[in-house]
């Protein structure tokens, strides 16, 4: 309680300045919510039973594993809340104004291999005398705020430094593991070697955002370089766990003081097979988000946009290319395909819609047959709101 | 409306949106997800070996399986102790001492520091037919009372100095307050004599089962306090010498008759219904272990299988068997032989039966020589004279439904929505038939029990047995007893190598409901 009453009060005094400013008539501002997930295994109706719950049909596991196939499973899920602004006055004679952010965001990873999938949703009985590789499997989660200052320069260019205070975090990974059963059920072999760690307490650190924008009136495309949340927390409590341990067995003895029936029932089976070490301090990255993006005007109302984003836990970088175009005086419409990321390839599409010197509003739907369809493997949602 | 304040009031709007985007990408209820999979694991990878067939013969661990054509079972160890309770626990002994004024009337002022009662005398263990003159206990105890009636602190110091622990002598040391008149002061305490060394000389350091002590009696120095002594006054001291029982012992053990009667279980039935078991040992070797540093003369009156008796040349007859030799911590016991393959009927033609136990009747006399230590037999309990047993027994002959019954209890797992089958595999290394025969008792009455039944083929000739038993939920969940009986049968003499074995190998294969809360 005393954490968190600090933490609002740290966050609170970095939010000063802008609630200080925002008393001004005259502060473009922008706030930015979105939500997605994706997956390039898992469709909606697995997902949401496992999430929601239900009993899962074999033929959905069946489905799910023959889309997986060979490649490395992922899911992951990006939500979050972004609110910036920036002062119309100069700061001194410098030529650049005072900006800033405070940016709450939630990103989960998850990876699994298919021999993985298929221990945890089939089991072991259809593929006995096979090695199950679990190398590379892994969880993690963080959830983090991120309250930045900074300056704002010609064309946009933009560069803030602020705290960040991330009160969940938790990491999981099998670096390598393999299981095998014998065709003939009589033996067994187990090898793990893991970690896995949670925040007993939340971590604290600094971060950076930073853009760099190619505008020019006379060069007909645009381009543009985000980097956000790139920096590193300190975790004052950390409970950390690893384990390294190779089990080959054709069953266990009935009496004995370890490996046997008789242990397992006195609870003394597997003993130091897991290391625990409560209450460390660590030091972790953020994950941080590279964006580059790439605009041009295919003719006076419309264009071409590319654009590729790394980072943020993404297993693949995530690409997209789209075409727009203006309708109307206000409105601006474009559809885009995606691929990379936590997913396969899918569509996009986006609307926005503009009053000029006032206002803009903008929706941007990922995968939008994902709404209606329990086939698809994902879908997103972005809504901003920009005061001009 | 101005960029502000529009601000204001579509702020709230764009939370309530974005907590609704979440809802609509999470949702809001949760159940337990449930799925099915189907898994095939081994779980019991087990063996028995001649050692466990034949592991309830003896608990001793002198039992050896050598392999070789034939293997040999060798066994080389104590089969039974031979206790003397006269030489290992003394009788309880009380000491009472009271010390009353010689005079009627009072007071008399007695001051501080002055001793009424300064007196050596001998506490003499009564009952004890032996002429110990030390021992070492193993534990044991004085329970002592203390009691004044004076007005006035008492001194009361009760000293053993041929009573030593850690080198320490034990004493008594007790300081009682003055008496109001009417009831008496009173202490009381135990003293622990574990491992204590004593030295039953006596005061004058040539007598027999004597403690010396050595009890003073007055007021305390450091106390500045004139006691008021009447004539009235007592002061009364009791020692309770309880439960002395002996580690070493030292002297003269006199001449005692103590019966030697053994019963051995050899075949438990539980264990060993029956059946038949060629049994042609090429040694086994009886011995009697004297390791008392005292002569005994041993007469064995009967031998008997399962209360059928045996003869033996030796039977009937007195045999002197002379005193150990001890030194220091070592002892070099004094060695009686009887060659078991000499009984008639033979003894092991009768073991060959699988009998239950054997007995042996007899009596030994201490010392039939009389006292020609002058007074320095030795016993140590923790070493006693034994009965071993020198046994060689190669494994050959014939075998005829020697059964091996076998109780394996198994704890019950929760495993929900299991449905499946244990599978049991057997597999025989022996080279003659077992014709196996379990039962899976549920703790739950409402599960009806399963029956096994199937035969091991020989080794090398067959391969294992495999049984299936049908597995669900409420199955696995119940405790069970597997009752386990194998018979071994062999067409006529066979020779085994010592290595034979049979693995039992338990696995599960089936469907399991996962169920992620």
């Amino acid at each position: 309680m005393k954490d968190m009453k600090r933490r609002v009060v740290l966050l609170g005094l970095l939010a000063v300045p802008f609630l200080g400013l925002a008393q001004w008539d005259s502060i473009p501002w922008s706030v930015t919510v979105w939500g997605q997930h994706r997956s390039n295994t898992l469709d909606h109706e697995l997902g949401r039973k496992l999430v929601r719950g239900g009993f899962i049909d074999q033929p959905l596991i069946v489905a799910a594993g023959e889309t997986q196939g060979g490649d490395m499973g992922s899911f992951g899920y990006a939500t979050g809340l972004d609110l910036r602004w920036k002062l119309n006055r100069m700061w001194k004679e410098s030529g650049a104004r005072v900006c800033g952010s405070v940016q709450v965001k939630s990103v989960g990873d998850i990876r699994w291999t298919p021999e993985l999938f298929d221990l945890v949703f089939t089991g072991n009985a259809g593929h006995l005398g096979r090695w199950d590789v679990l190398d590379g499997s892994r969880f993690r989660y963080a959830t983090w705020v991120h309250a930045a200052i900074g300056l704002e320069g010609k064309y946009q260019n933009r560069l803030e430094a602020g705290l960040v205070c991330q009160p969940a975090g938790i990491h999981a990974r099998v670096h390598n593991g393999y299981f095998y059963v014998d065709s003939e059920v009589d033996s067994v072999l187990g090898y793990v070697r893991a970690e896995a760690a949670f925040n007993e307490k939340p971590a604290w650190g600094i971060a950076v955002n930073a853009e760099w924008h190619f505008l020019r009136e006379d060069a007909p495309f645009a381009f543009h370089l985000r980097l956000q949340n790139v920096g590193v927390t300190f975790v004052p409590s950390q409970n950390q766990f690893a384990v390294d341990t190779m089990i080959q067995t054709s069953g266990l003895t009935f009496a004995g003081e370890s490996w046997s029936i008789e242990a397992l029932e006195s609870g003394d089976f597997g003993q130091g097979l897991l290391v625990s070490n409560p209450a460390q301090s660590a030091w972790s990255l953020l994950p941080g988000r590279l964006d580059a993006s790439f605009e041009y005007p295919i003719g006076p109302r419309s264009g071409w946009d590319v654009a590729a984003q790394v980072g943020e836990w993404m297993p693949f970088p995530r690409a997209m290319t789209g075409y727009r175009r203006a309708i109307g005086k206000h409105w601006q419409a474009g559809i885009q395909i995606i691929t990379g990321g936590w997913g396969r390839t899918r569509p996009a599409a986006w609307a926005r819609y503009r009053i000029p010197g006032e206002h803009a509003w903008m929706l941007y739907i990922e995968d939008p047959f994902g709404w209606g369809t329990d086939g698809a493997y994902g879908r997103g949602v972005t809504l901003r709101y920009q005061s001009l | 409306m101005n960029d502000s304040s529009f601000s204001r009031c579509k702020a709230p709007r764009l939370v309530w949106l974005a907590g609704l985007a979440m809802a609509v990408l999470v949702g809001c209820t949760r159940e337990a997800t449930r799925w099915e999979v189907e898994v095939a694991l081994p779980l019991v990878d087990d063996q028995w070996t001649w050692s466990d067939v034949i592991m309830d013969l003896t608990s001793d661990n002198g039992l050896q399986v050598e392999t070789g054509a034939p293997g040999v079972i060798r066994f080389n160890g104590p089969v039974a102790e031979w206790n003397i309770a006269s030489l290992t626990q003394l009788p309880d002994t009380i000491v009472e001492q009271e010390l009353t004024p010689e005079f009627t009337g009072g007071p008399f002022p007695v001051p501080p520091g002055a001793v009424l009662l300064d007196t050596e005398e001998d506490i003499v263990f009564q009952g004890i037919d032996q002429a110990f003159t030390s021992i070492v206990l193993e534990s044991g105890r004085i329970e002592y009372l203390v009691e004044s009636s004076t007005d006035g602190y008492v001194d009361l110091q009760y000293l053993f100095p041929s009573v030593t622990i850690a080198g320490v002598p034990v004493e008594l040391k007790v300081v009682l307050p003055p008496s109001n008149g009417v009831d008496f002061q009173i202490e009381e305490g135990t003293l622990d004599l574990a491992g204590a060394i004593i030295d039953l000389t006596g005061v004058s350091g040539n007598e027999i089962n004597r403690i010396a002590s050595q009890l003073i009696i007055g007021t305390p120095a450091n106390i500045a306090d004139t006691a008021q002594v009447y004539g009235t006054d007592s002061i009364r001291v009791r020692m309770h010498f309880q439960e002395l029982f002996v580690r070493e012992v030292a002297g003269y053990f006199g001449q005692e008759i103590v019966s030697f009667d053994v019963e051995q279980s050899v075949f438990n039935p539980a264990d060993f219904p029956g059946g038949f078991v060629q049994i042609q040992p090429t040694r086994a070797m009886l011995e009697f272990h004297n390791t008392i540093a005292a002569d005994l003369r041993l007469q064995l009156d009967q031998l008997a299988v399962d209360g059928i008796q045996v003869n033996h040349p030796v039977l009937g007859t007195p045999q002197l068997i002379t005193r150990a030799a001890w030194n220091g911590e070592e002892v070099e016991p004094a060695v009686w032989q009887l060659d078991l393959l000499e009984t008639q009927p033979a003894i092991f033609d009768l073991l060959s039966y699988l009998p239950q136990s054997v007995s042996l009747e007899g009596e030994g006399l201490l010392n039939p020589l009389g006292d020609v230590s002058g007074g320095h037999d030795y016993f140590d309990t923790r070493q006693p004279p034994a009965l071993y047993l020198d046994f060689e027994w190669p494994l050959s002959g014939a075998v005829e439904n020697f059964e091996i019954r076998r109780v394996l209890d198994l704890e019950g797992t929760d495993l929900a929505g299991f449905d499946g089958e244990l599978v049991v595999r057997l597999t025989n290394g022996f080279p003659v038939n077992w014709d196996l025969d379990a039962e899976w008792i549920y703790a739950d009455e409402s599960l009806a029990p399963f029956d096994l039944t199937g035969t091991l083929g020989s080794f090398p000739n067959d391969g294992p047995l495999e049984l299936r038993i049908p597995m669900d939920e409420q199955r696995v969940k119940s405790s069970a007893e597997l009752l386990v009986s194998l018979r071994m049968r062999s067409d006529g003499p066979v020779e085994f190598s010592g290595r034979e074995r049979i693995r039992l190998q338990m696995g599960f294969e089936g469907f399991y409901q996962v169920e992620v809360p």
